[in-house]
C-alpha cells in the first residue's frame, strides 16, 4: 500500500513536471507586441501614423506659446511668470525642452522601428514606397529640429536594440544636416506629388522639397555656415515655384480662418500638423491652436471658447508693420474680449504708444471663427502650418540673395517677395477696394451709451465698424474702430452713426435716435406719429411727436477713405535696397510680419546670428515699459549661450557618452 | 511544567534476580530516610518513587531490626513521618501525609463551577486541588468540577498551558475560575511556510502579533491596527479617508526602489501578493505571524524578499457549540483641526493683498473693519467635519466533535466618516469546516466573501494639476465672509461657487455642497475559498493537497451632478454637463499546493523533511466607459446609459508561477536546532530565464540546554539564533519583458479629418528580466528569565538586494524614457528589540507589557548604469508650478525617499535693502535673491540660503533637507486587570521622519485672493513683527521646496484603549451566558507630535520614492466605541 503510494505521488509528481512545462509560456491578452507586428500593410500604416504622432506631442503645447519660440515677435502675458522657458530662464532640467527632446527620440525610434521593418509584410512596392518616404522625411524632420535647436546631437538611425542602449555620443551638426538632406532627397522620389494627395496632413513633394530648401539655408547659417547650400535651398524653393500647383491665398485672413475651420488649402498651405478631436467626443489628438495663442478669454462665451491668449506681441513686430498692411491687426488682436457672455470687443487705440501695443494678443488664430463645438478649453482640432508657400517664397528670395551676396533682380522680387506683399496689402483680393480708414467729422454730443455704425452701399459688403463714447465730459464719440474692411467697394459707402427716428414705432425709454443731424433721448415712452422732433433743446410735445423725445446734443458723423489698390502699395524694388544687408534687413522683418507665431523665428534668428543682439534689445525696448516691461523678461535672461538648448538632464545622467552644450 | 513538579525516579541500578526480598535487616540511628530507603531497596527489591520535594520534609529515622518482615518495616519507618507510601505491585511511592481533613471549627462543603479559558472556552481536563492537601478533582469536557473541601482552604486550579490559579473558598459553593494562558510560550506552536514549528524550535526571526490585543482597536481592518504591534513590522497610513487609507506595510525597511515593496500574504496557507486584509473580520483571525528573516521567507522563494505575513483564521474547537457576539457603537471625530484666519483678520489680509478690490469687496460705504471684528462668519470646516459614527457587529458559532470541526461567522461593519458624505460599510461572512474522513484521511474546507462599499470623494484628489481642486484647499480656504454677508445679499453658503472668484485656474467651490453632491460609490467583492486534504500515507509520512481560489472585483462608479464642481453648468471649464464614469476590474488568483512531509523524532534526533510543489495563476481585467451629458441627472449612476460615450477603456493579462520547494528541519538532543530550505521557482514574467533558486539555512542554540546554563535558575530560556538565505522579489509587469505595441485610437493621428488611424506606441521591453535576489543574514537571540516574567528577543540583521528590478531612466535619446532592468542595489539593515514582561502578577491585579522597537537604515548602493540619483517631483502634479521642481532624491550612500530642497533662511529685513529716492527698497548686492528678480524683492519675503555664494537662488542650491522613513519605530502595549476590570493600553510611535506641509505654500502664503489662509498667517511679517517665520503677502516665489514647509513628523500615538468589564460569574448564570463584557474602546485617542498640520501619519503621493507629502489629505479620524461581548 505504502510503496505504491509513494509511487503515485512520484508519478504524479512527474506528469505535473513534464504535462506544464507549458504553465509558465504565457502570451499578451491586451496588447500586441513587437514580435507580432508590422506584418501588414495597415500595420505598417499604423506605425506611420505613430510616427506622425510625435508631430501633436510637440506642437499641442510645448511649442504654442510656452516656449519663447517667437523670438522678438511675442512674450510669454503673465507678468507673474518669473522662471522657466517661458521667459527664457532654461535651467538644464527644463521639463518643456525634455518633453520635446524625448518626444523627438521616441519620434525617431518608432521611425527606425518602422523603417527596420518596412519590408516585411507582402504589399505593392508603390505604397510601400510612400511609407518608406513618408517615414524618412518625418525622421529627418524630427532631427532637423534637434540639430536646429540642440546642435550636435546623437544620430540614431537603427531602432534602439536592448535597454542597455543608454550611451549614445553626438554627431557633428554637419553630419547630422547631411543626413537630414539625403533622406529628405530620397524621400521627395518616393512621396506622392501635391497634386496627388487631398490634405496637407500627408507628406507630398512639395513638402519635402520646401523643407530641404529651409535646412540648406539652416545649414548655410549658424553655425554650420556651409554657404555652398544657399544654391541648393534656392534650387528646392524653385522647384516648389516651379511645380505651378501653388498660389498664395488672396485673403491672408483666410488662410487661418481655414484652418480654423479645419479646411486645406494645399496651394497656400502645404503640410501641418493635423490635430483632431475635441477630447469630450473621446479623441484627444487635440491642438491648441487659438486656445494658447489668441484673444484672451475665460470661456464665459461658447461663441469664443476658452482663450489662455499666452502670448502678446512685442510693439517691435507690432510697429514693423506699415499703413495698409492688412496682416498687423490679425495677427495682432486689435481689441480684447470681455469676460461675459455674450463676449464684447473692446477696441484698443489705433495709433498705441508702445506700451499700449504691448497690451494686444497674438492672435492668428481666433475660435471665433472655429465650427465645431463645444469650444473646450483643453484642446481642439485645429491644424498648425509647417510650411506655407509664403514661406517658401520668401526664402526663395533669401537664397537668391544670399547666394551671391546681392539684392535680387526686379522680377525674382516680383515673383517672390511681393507676391507676398501684394496680398498683404489686399492687392490679390478678387474685387478690389476696401474701407481703408475711417474719420469722423462730427464727434457729436450727448450719447449715452456707444451707438450702433452701419455701412451701407458703395457696391460692396461686408464693412463694419463700432464707435466708442466718452462716458462723461460732453459724451461725444472718441473713435470708431474698423472692424471689418469688407470688399468690392466701386465707391465709397455711407457710414451712419446711431439709429434714424421712425414713424409709429414702439420706443422705450433710454433710447436714443436722431433726426436731422441732432441726437435724442426717449425720456417717456410711446408710438412715435409721423411727426418727428425737431427741437434744438427740451423735450418735444407727446401730443405732436408720440414718444417724448429730449434734445440730447448733435449727432456724430463720419467718413470712409477706400483704398486705391491699383497702387500695389506694398511693391518693393531692387533700388529700394542700398545693398545685400539692407535687403536682408528688409527679408527678417518680412519673415516675422508673415509668419509671426509660426514658432521659426528663433531658429530664424539664430541661423543670422542675430538671436543674442536681438533679444537683448527686447530687453532694452520693454525696460521704459511700466507695468508691461515683464515683457522683456525673456530678452533679460537670454545668454550668449541661449542659441542652442541645453542637453536636458534626463539625458545627461543616463547617457554619459553625451556632454554639454557650451555654456550649460 | 514546573521544576518542582518533575517527578524523578529513583530506579533500582539493578532489579535483583533473586526477587523480591520480604525478610528486611537493618540498623540505623538518626538516618537520613533517604539512605533508609535505599538500603531497603536493595535488601527488598522494591522501587521507591517519590517526588524531590517529598523526602525535604522527612524527619530522621531510628531503627534495628532483624529479619523483619519488609511491611512492618515499612510501617515501623514511617510512622513519625509528615509522609505516607502505598504499596503498587513492586513500586512504593512515598507522599505527603494527607491533612487531617476533620478539625475543630471546620466543616467541609461542595464547591462547584466551570473553568474556562479567558474567552469562556471550557477547559476539559483541569486539575483542582487543594493547597497543601492531596483532595484533587478534574474538570468534566465542559469545564466543569465539583470538590467536597473544607470551607477555609485555598483551592488550586491548574491546566495544561495555563498558569496555576489560588482562589480562597470562603464558604462559597459556586467559584467560576478563568484561567490565563501560561506566559510561556515554550510549548506555543508558531504556524510558518508550510507547516508548524513549535516556538522554542523556531531557528527564525518570527514575531507573533498579540493577537488579543490587536483586536481590542475599533476599526475596520486589521492592517488599522497593525502598528507598532511586532518590531521590524513598519506600517503607516497615508490618510484618513475610509477604505482609502493607503497603508503602507514594510517588514525591515523598502526592498524596492521603483516597485512595490510590500509583503507576501499567506492566509491558511494561500500565499497571494495582493491579498487586501481589510477582506478579512479582525474577529476571525487566530493568529498573525510575520516572518522576517530568509530562514522564514525563503520557502516563498521568488515572493519572500519583502517578509511574509502568515494569518491563520480560527477553527472549530472540540467541544460545545460557543457562539460569540460582539457588538460597539461609537463615534468618530478628527483628531485635530488647522484653524484659520477669523473674518476680521481675513479682510485685514485681503486689504494687504489688494486694497482696491478688498474696497469693493468687503468694505463697500458704511462698512468698516470694526463690523467685523466681532463677526463670526461662516465656520466652512464646522459644516465639512462632522462626528462620524461606528458601528460594529460580529457573530461566531464554532465548536465540533472528535471528527467535525466548524466554525461560522459574520461581520457587519459601518462607519460614517468625519467628513460628510464619506464612509465605509462592510459586511462578510466566513464557513470553515474540518473533517476527519477516516484514520488517515481529513479534509477541509473555508469560504469567506467580503462585500465592502466605500463612498465619499477623494479628499487628495488633484485636478489638471490645479492644488485649488482639491477638497480641503476649499474647506480652509473658502471666505469666511463677503460684504453680502454682512447684508444678507449673497449667501456664500448656498452658492456652489463663490461669484467674485473668476480665476480661470481657480478651481474652488462650495466644500460642503459638492461633498454632499458628488458620488463616488466603491463595491469591492471578494471571496477566497481554500480546501485541502490530508492523508497520514504512514505514522510518519504526510501528504497534502490544497487548492485555493481568491476573487475580488471592483466596481467604482462615479457621477458628477449639476450640484457640483465637476458637473455644475455654471463652472467654466465643464463641458460634459452632469457626467459619470464606471470601472470594473477584477482578479483572480488559483493555486494548488502539494507536500509530501515525514517527520521522525527520538530522543536525541528530530527530523523533519517537508517537500512539495505549487501552481499559481493570477489574472487581472477589466474595463471602464465614460458618459457625459447625461439627460437625467437625477438618475444618478445608473442613468448613465443615456449620455453620450466617451471613452471605452479595457484591459487584461495574468502571470504563472510554478514552485518546487523544499525544508529539512533537523534538531540535536533540542540543543542544536538546524533549518535548511530550497525554493525553485518559475515565472512566467521571465520568459528568458524563468527559473530562480532560492536556498536559506538556519541554525538555532538552544544555550539554556547547556551545562552551564542549566544550574542558573534565573534564565528559563536562553537561544541564539542565525540564518542567511536569498529570497527574491517578482513584482513587475505581467509581460515587461516584451516591447508592447499599444493602439490607441483615441490620440491617434488623423489624415484628412478622418477618424485617426490608430496610432502604433512601441515601449521596449526587456527580454533579460529576472529575479530581483536579496540576501539577508539574521543574528537573534531569545532569553527568558525568571520563569518567563521577563522575555526578551533582539534581532539584528543586515539585507542587500542585487540586481533590484528597476524602473529605470534610459536616455531618451533611446526613444524610451524608461524601461525595466536588472540593475541597483539597497541595503537595509536593523536592529529589532522586543521585551515582554508580567510587571506585576497578583492575586487581584496584574499588569504586563510588550514594548518593541525596530531600527532601520537604508542605503542605496547603485543606481541604473551611471546614476548617481533619482530625483523626483510630485506626480501627479499637486499645484501648477510646481510640477518640475524636485522634491525627493534617492542617491547613492543615502536613503530612499529624502527630501531636497532650499534651506530656508529666514525672512528679508530692512537692512538687507537700500532704500530708494522714490521710497522703494532694492535688494542689496551683497544679499543673495531668493529666486525672484532682484528689483522685486521686498522687506518680508522669504529667504533661503545661498549655498553655492553666488548671490542668487538656482537649483545649485538645493541640498538634502530632511527623511521620508524614520529612524525607529515601536509599540508600547500594556495590560492591567484588576478583578473584573482590565485596561488595555496601546502606544506606538514613529521617530525621525519629516513631512513636507504643502499646505503651507497655499495657506501661509497668501497668493492667491479671497482665499483665506492659517490662523498662523496672523503672524506674518510686518514692519512691527520682524521677527517671524511667515514671510509677507505674495513673498513666497512658486517652484521653491524649502526647509520652511519641512516639518518634523515624529510621533507619539495613544493609539487604542480599551477598559473591559466582566460581568461575574454569578450573574451570568442567571443571564444562561459563559460570558458577558462591556468595553469602551478608543483608537487614535491622543498624539504627541511637532507637526503643524493635521496629523503625522500622512503621505498623500505615497510612493517609496516620495513618501511624506501633505496636501489636503482626508484626517486620520479618532474613534470611540462602546460594546458588549456575550458567549453562550
Amino acid at each position: 500500500m505504502e510503496k505504491k503510494l509513494y509511487i503515485c505521488t512520484v508519478v504524479a509528481l512527474v506528469c505535473m513536471v513534464t504535462s506544464c512545462s507549458k504553465f509558465l509560456d504565457t502570451v499578451p491578452k491586451d496588447t500586441v507586441t513587437n514580435l507580432n507586428y508590422y506584418e501588414t500593410e495597415q500595420q505598417l500604416n499604423s506605425a506611420l501614423a505613430g510616427v506622425f504622432q510625435t508631430l501633436t506631442k510637440i506642437y499641442a503645447h510645448s511649442f504654442q506659446g510656452v516656449m519663447s519660440l517667437d523670438g522678438d515677435e511675442g512674450f510669454y502675458n503673465r507678468s507673474a511668470q518669473n522662471t522657466g522657458i517661458a521667459v527664457n530662464l532654461v535651467t538644464t532640467s527644463e521639463s518643456n525642452v525634455t518633453t520635446v527632446w524625448t518626444a523627438l527620440y521616441n519620434g525617431i525610434e518608432r521611425a527606425n522601428l518602422l523603417l527596420a521593418n518596412i519590408n516585411k509584410p507582402a504589399m505593392t512596392e508603390a505604397n510601400r514606397a510612400v511609407i518608406k518616404g513618408e517615414a524618412l522625411f518625418l525622421r529627418s524632420y524630427f532631427y532637423f529640429l534637434l540639430v536646429s535647436y540642440w546642435g550636435d546631437v546623437p544620430l540614431l538611425l537603427e531602432p534602439t536594440s536592448s535597454v542597455a542602449q543608454t550611451n549614445n555620443p553626438r554627431t557633428p551638426s554637419k553630419e547630422v544636416y547631411e543626413q537630414i538632406i539625403r533622406d529628405m532627397t530620397e524621400a521627395e522620389s518616393l512621396v506622392p506629388g501635391v497634386g496627388q494627395v487631398t490634405n496637407a496632413g500627408h507628406i507630398n513633394k512639395s513638402a519635402v522639397r520646401g523643407l530641404l530648401a529651409r535646412v540648406c539655408l539652416y545649414m548655410a547659417g549658424d553655425p554650420v555656415k556651409d554657404v555652398s547650400k544657399y544654391e541648393m535651398a534656392k534650387i528646392w524653393a524653385k522647384k516648389v515655384i516651379d511645380d505651378g500647383f501653388h498660389s498664395l491665398n488672396p485673403d491672408y485672413r483666410q488662410v487661418f480662418i481655414n484652418m480654423s475651420q479645419d479646411k486645406y488649402d494645399l496651394k497656400e498651405s502645404i503640410w501641418e500638423v493635423e490635430f483632431y478631436g475635441y477630447s469630450s467626443d473621446g479623441f484627444n489628438a487635440t491642438g491648441k491652436v487659438g486656445i494658447h495663442y489668441g484673444v484672451s478669454h475665460g470661456g464665459q462665451d461658447p461663441n469664443y471658447g476658452y482663450c489662455y491668449g499666452y502670448v502678446a506681441a512685442t510693439p517691435k513686430l507690432y510697429f514693423s508693420y506699415s499703413k495698409g498692411d492688412l496682416r498687423r491687426d490679425w495677427n495682432i488682436a486689435p481689441y480684447t474680449l470681455s469676460s461675459t457672455n455674450p463676449a464684447t470687443k473692446t477696441y484698443l487705440p489705433t495709433y498705441p504708444t508702445a506700451m499700449q501695443a504691448s497690451q494686444r494678443n497674438s492672435a492668428k488664430w481666433k475660435r471665433e471663427y472655429e465650427t465645431v463645438y463645444p469650444k473646450e478649453q483643453g484642446g481642439n482640432a485645429v491644424n498648425y502650418p509647417l510650411l506655407r508657400y509664403a514661406d517658401v517664397l520668401l526664402m526663395y528670395a533669401e537664397a537668391v540673395a544670399s547666394q551671391n551676396g546681392t539684392v535680387p533682380a526686379q522680377d525674382v522680387l516680383d515673383q517672390t517677395v511681393n507676391q507676398v506683399r501684394r496680398r498683404a496689402f489686399g492687392n490679390l483680393l478678387p474685387n478690389r477696394e476696401l474701407i481703408d480708414t475711417i474719420t469722423i467729422s462730427t464727434a457729436g454730443s450727448g450719447y449715452t451709451s456707444a451707438p450702433a455704425v452701419t455701412i451701407s452701399g458703395g457696391g460692396g459688403a461686408g464693412g463694419a465698424a463700432v464707435a466708442t463714447v466718452a462716458t462723461s465730459g460732453t459724451r461725444a464719440v472718441t473713435a470708431i474702430y474698423l472692424e471689418n474692411r469688407g470688399g468690392n467697394y466701386n465707391s465709397t459707402p455711407t457710414l451712419t452713426i446711431g439709429e434714424s427716428w421712425m414713424p409709429n414705432v414702439l420706443y422705450a425709454a433710454g433710447k436714443q435716435v436722431y433726426n436731422d443731424n441732432k441726437l435724442y433721448t426717449v425720456t417717456t415712452a410711446g408710438i412715435t406719429t409721423t411727426t418727428p422732433p425737431t427741437q434744438a433743446s427740451g423735450a418735444s410735445a407727446a401730443a405732436s411727436t408720440g414718444a417724448v423725445f429730449t434734445y440730447a446734443g448733435v449727432q456724430a458723423k463720419a467718413t470712409i477713405t477706400l483704398t486705391n489698390l491699383s497702387e500695389f502699395k506694398g511693391d518693393v524694388k531692387t533700388s529700394d535696397f542700398a545693398g545685400y544687408a539692407r535687403f536682408m534687413e528688409f527679408i527678417k522683418t518680412e519673415r516675422s510680419r508673415e509668419l509671426a507665431f509660426e514658432a521659426m523665428r528663433k531658429r530664424d534668428l539664430v541661423r543670422w546670428g542675430d538671436y543674442y543682439g536681438v533679444m537683448k534689445q527686447i530687453a532694452l525696448d520693454f525696460a521704459p515699459l511700466g507695468s508691461r516691461a515683464f515683457g522683456g523678461k525673456a530678452g533679460v535672461n537670454t545668454s550668449e549661450r541661449d542659441v542652442l538648448w541645453p542637453i536636458p538632464d534626463a539625458e545627461t545622467t543616463v547617457n554619459k557618452a553625451i556632454g554639454q552644450n557650451p555654456g550649460w | 511544567m514546573r521544576l518542582t513538579t518533575v517527578i524523578l525516579i529513583a530506579a533500582l541500578m539493578q532489579v535483583s534476580a533473586a526477587g523480591l526480598a520480604q525478610k528486611i535487616t537493618i540498623s540505623k540511628k538518626q538516618a537520613d530516610l533517604r539512605a533508609v530507603l535505599k538500603a531497603l531497596r536493595t535488601q527488598s527489591g522494591y522501587n521507591f518513587v517519590y517526588a524531590d520535594n517529598v523526602l525535604s520534609q522527612a524527619k530522621p529515622v531510628d531503627i534495628s531490626v532483624k529479619a523483619a518482615d519488609f511491611k512492618d518495616v515499612l510501617a515501623q519507618i514511617f510512622a513519625n513521618q509528615p509522609l505516607t507510601y502505598k504499596i503498587d505491585n513492586n513500586v512504593i511511592i512515598v507522599q505527603i501525609k494527607p491533612t487531617v481533613l476533620t478539625q475543630p471549627g471546620r466543616k467541609n462543603i461542595r464547591v462547584s463551577g466551570v473553568i474556562t479559558d479567558e474567552e469562556g472556552n471550557p477547559l476539559q481536563s483541569a486539575g483542582i486541588r487543594v493547597k497543601g492537601g492531596d483532595k484533587k478533582a478534574v474538570a468534566d469536557k465542559d469545564g466543569r468540577y465539583s470538590i467536597e473541601v473544607p470551607d477555609d482552604v485555598i483551592l488550586v486550579f491548574t491546566h495544561l498551558g495555563f498558569d496555576d490559579q489560588e482562589m480562597r473558598v470562603e464558604g462559597r459553593q459556586t467559584i467560576n475560575i478563568k484561567l490565563k494562558p501560561q506566559i510561556s510560550k515554550l510549548d506555543e506552536v508558531l504556524v510558518v511556510g508550510y507547516g508548524s514549528v513549535r516556538k522554542v524550535d523556531i531557528t527564525g526571526s518570527v514575531a507573533q502579533v498579540n493577537i488579543r490585543d490587536m483586536a481590542k482597536a475599533p476599526v475596520s481592518s486589521i492592517e488599522q491596527a497593525l502598528a507598532g504591534r511586532v518590531a521590524g513590522l513598519n506600517v503607516s497610513a497615508s490618510q484618513g479617508q475610509p477604505g482609502e487609507e493607503g497603508i503602507n506595510i514594510r517588514i525591515r525597511g523598502v526592498g524596492s526602489i521603483t516597485q512595490d515593496a510590500s509583503p507576501l500574504y499567506v492566509i491558511d496557507g494561500f500565499a497571494t501578493e495582493n491579498f487586501d486584509l481589510s477582506m478579512l473580520n479582525p474577529d476571525d483571525i487566530e493568529s498573525i505571524n510575520v516572518l522576517k528573516d530568509a530562514s522564514g521567507t525563503a520557502i516563498y522563494g521568488s515572493r519572500g524578499a519583502n517578509g511574509v505575513i502568515v494569518v491563520e483564521t480560527k477553527k472549530g474547537k472540540v467541544g460545545k457549540p460557543n457562539l460569540n457576539y460582539s457588538g460597539s457603537y461609537g463615534f468618530q471625530d478628527v483628531t485635530k483641526r488647522v484653524e484659520v484666519l477669523s473674518p476680521y483678520e481675513f479682510v485685514k489680509l485681503e486689504n494687504e493683498r489688494d486694497s482696491v478690490t478688498a474696497k469693493t469687496l468687503y468694505l463697500p460705504d458704511g462698512v468698516t473693519y470694526d463690523s467685523y471684528k466681532n463677526l463670526e462668519g461662516i465656520n466652512w470646516q464646522d459644516q465639512f467635519f462632522r462626528q462620524g459614527v461606528t458601528n460594529i457587529h460580529n457573530l461566531s458559532l464554532r465548536g465540533g466533535n472528535k471528527d467535525t470541526k466548524y466554525a461560522i461567522s459574520g461581520s457587519l461593519f459601518e462607519t460614517g466618516s468625519v467628513v460628510v458624505n464619506t464612509g465605509l460599510k462592510k459586511q462578510q461572512g466566513r464557513v470553515t469546516v474540518d473533517q476527519n474522513v477516516s484514520n488517515k484521511l481529513r479534509a477541509g474546507m473555508s469560504t469567506n466573501y467580503t462585500h465592502t462599499q466605500t463612498y465619499g470623494q477623494i479628499a487628495s484628489s488633484i485636478k489638471d494639476g490645479y492644488a485649488s481642486s482639491a477638497l480641503l484647499y476649499s474647506v480652509w480656504g473658502y471666505r469666511p465672509v463677503n460684504a453680502g454677508y454682512l447684508t444678507g445679499d449673497i449667501d456664500l453658503e448656498e452658492e456652489l461657487f463663490d461669484e467674485d472668484v473668476t480665476s480661470t485656474t481657480d478651481y474652488r467651490f462650495n466644500p460642503v455642497e459638492s461633498a454632499k453632491n458628488v458620488y463616488r460609490n466603491k463595491d469591492n467583492n471578494n471571496l477566497v475559498a481554500n480546501g485541502y486534504f490530508t492523508y497520514d500515507i504512514t505514522k510518519n509520512l504526510v501528504f497534502k493537497s490544497t487548492g485555493a481560489i481568491n476573487l475580488n472585483t471592483i466596481q467604482l462608479g462615479t457621477f458628477y451632478n449639476s450640484g457640483t464642481s465637476e458637473g455644475s453648468p455654471i463652472s467654466p471649464r465643464n463641458n460634459y454637463g452632469q457626467w459619470g464614469a464606471m470601472a470594473y476590474s477584477s482578479r483572480t488568483t488559483w493555486s494548488n499546493e502539494n507536500t509530501l512531509t515525514y517527520s521522525k523524532v527520538n530522543k536525541t534526533n528530530s527530523f523533519t523533511v517537508l517537500g512539495g510543489f505549487s501552481f499559481q495563476r493570477e489574472g487581472n481585467k477589466g474595463n471602464n466607459y465614460t458618459a457625459i451629458k447625461v439627460p437625467n441627472e437625477t438618475l444618478g449612476i445608473d442613468g448613465l446609459g443615456q449620455g453620450t460615450p466617451l471613452a471605452v477603456g479595457s484591459f487584461g493579462t495574468y502571470n504563472t508561477l510554478q514552485s518546487y520547494f523544499s525544508r529539512v528541519n533537523y534538531g540535536y538532543q533540542s540543543r542544536y536546532l538546524f533549518t535548511a530550505t530550497f525554493r525553485a521557482d518559475g515565472s512566467s514574467k521571465f520568459p528568458n530565464s524563468k527559473w530562480g533558486y532560492f536556498p536559506s539555512g538556519a541554525f538555532a542554540w538552544k544555550m539554556k540546554e547547556e551545562s552551564f546554563l542549566k544550574g542558573i535558575e534565573i534564565i528559563t530560556e536562553a537561544k541564539l539564533r542565525l540564518s542567511y538565505g536569498l529570497t527574491g522579489n517578482n513584482r513587475v509587469g505581467d509581460f515587461s519583458a516584451l516591447s508592447p505595441i499599444s493602439v490607441d485610437n483615441s490620440t491617434g493621428y488623423s489624415f484628412g479629418n478622418e477618424v485617426p488611424t490608430p496610432a502604433a506606441i512601441p515601449d521596449i521591453g526587456n527580454p533579460t528580466l529576472r529575479w530581483e535576489t536579496t540576501a539577508q543574514l539574521n543574528l537573534g537571540y531569545d532569553l527568558s528569565l525568571l520563569k518567563n516574567r521577563i522575555e526578551l528577543v533582539v534581532d539584528v540583521y543586515r539585507k542587500k538586494t542585487d540586481n533590484l528590478l528597476l524602473l529605470a531612466n534610459m536616455s531618451p535619446s533611446s526613444g524610451y524614457a524608461r524601461a525595466y532592468k536588472n540593475v541597483g542595489k539597497l541595503k537595509n539593515e536593523g536592529l529589532e528589540f522586543t521585551l515582554n514582561t508580567v510587571n506585576i502578577n497578583k492575586h487581584d491585579f496584574a499588569w504586563r507589557s510588550n514594548f518593541n522597537i525596530s531600527f532601520n537604515r537604508n542605503t542605496i548602493l547603485q543606481l541604473a548604469d551611471e546614476e548617481e540619483r533619482l530625483l523626483s517631483s510630485i506626480s501627479p502634479r499637486w499645484q501648477s508650478g510646481y510640477a518640475d521642481p524636485v522634491l525627493y532624491s534617492a542617491a547613492i550612500g543615502h536613503s530612499v525617499g529624502n527630501f531636497v530642497g532650499y534651506i530656508f533662511d529666514g525672512i528679508y529685513q530692512y537692512e538687507d535693502f537700500y532704500q530708494l529716492p522714490n521710497g522703494g527698497y532694492r535688494l542689496q548686492n551683497s544679499v543673495p535673491t531668493n529666486g525672484m528678480a532682484r528689483e522685486v524683492i521686498k522687506p518680508g519675503y522669504i529667504r533661503y540660503k545661498d549655498l553655492n555664494n553666488d548671490g542668487i537662488i538656482t537649483a545649485a542650491d538645493q541640498t538634502i533637507i530632511g527623511r521620508g522613513l524614520p529612524i525607529h519605530t515601536g509599540g508600547f502595549s500594556n495590560n492591567f486587570t484588576y478583578k473584573n476590570l482590565s485596561l488595555n493600553v496601546f502606544l506606538q510611535w514613529s521617530y525621525g521622519n519629516d513631512v513636507y506641509n504643502a499646505n503651507k505654500l497655499i495657506f501661509e502664503a497668501k497668493a492667491y485672493s479671497m482665499l483665506n489662509q492659517y490662523a498662523s498667517y496672523a503672524n506674518r511679517w510686518s514692519p512691527t513683527n520682524p521677527s517671524t517665520t511667515i514671510p509677507v503677502v505674495g513673498g513666497v516665489p512658486e517652484g521653491y521646496y524649502s526647509t520652511r514647509e519641512l516639518e518634523d513628523a515624529s510621533y507619539l500615538r495613544l493609539k487604542t484603549v480599551e477598559l473591559a468589564y466582566s460581568i461575574p460569574a454569578n450573574y451570568l448564570k442567571k443571564l444562561g451566558l459563559k460570558e458577558l463584557m462591556l468595553t469602551a474602546s478608543a483608537q487614535n485617542l491622543v498624539t504627541w507630535t511637532n507637526y503643524s498640520g493635521m496629523d503625522p501619519e500622512v503621505s498623500t503621493r505615497n510612493s517609496i520614492l516620495t513618501p511624506g507629502f501633505d496636501y489636503s489629505a482626508f484626517p486620520i479620524a479618532k474613534t470611540l466605541v462602546f460594546g458588549l461581548k456575550a458567549s453562550l
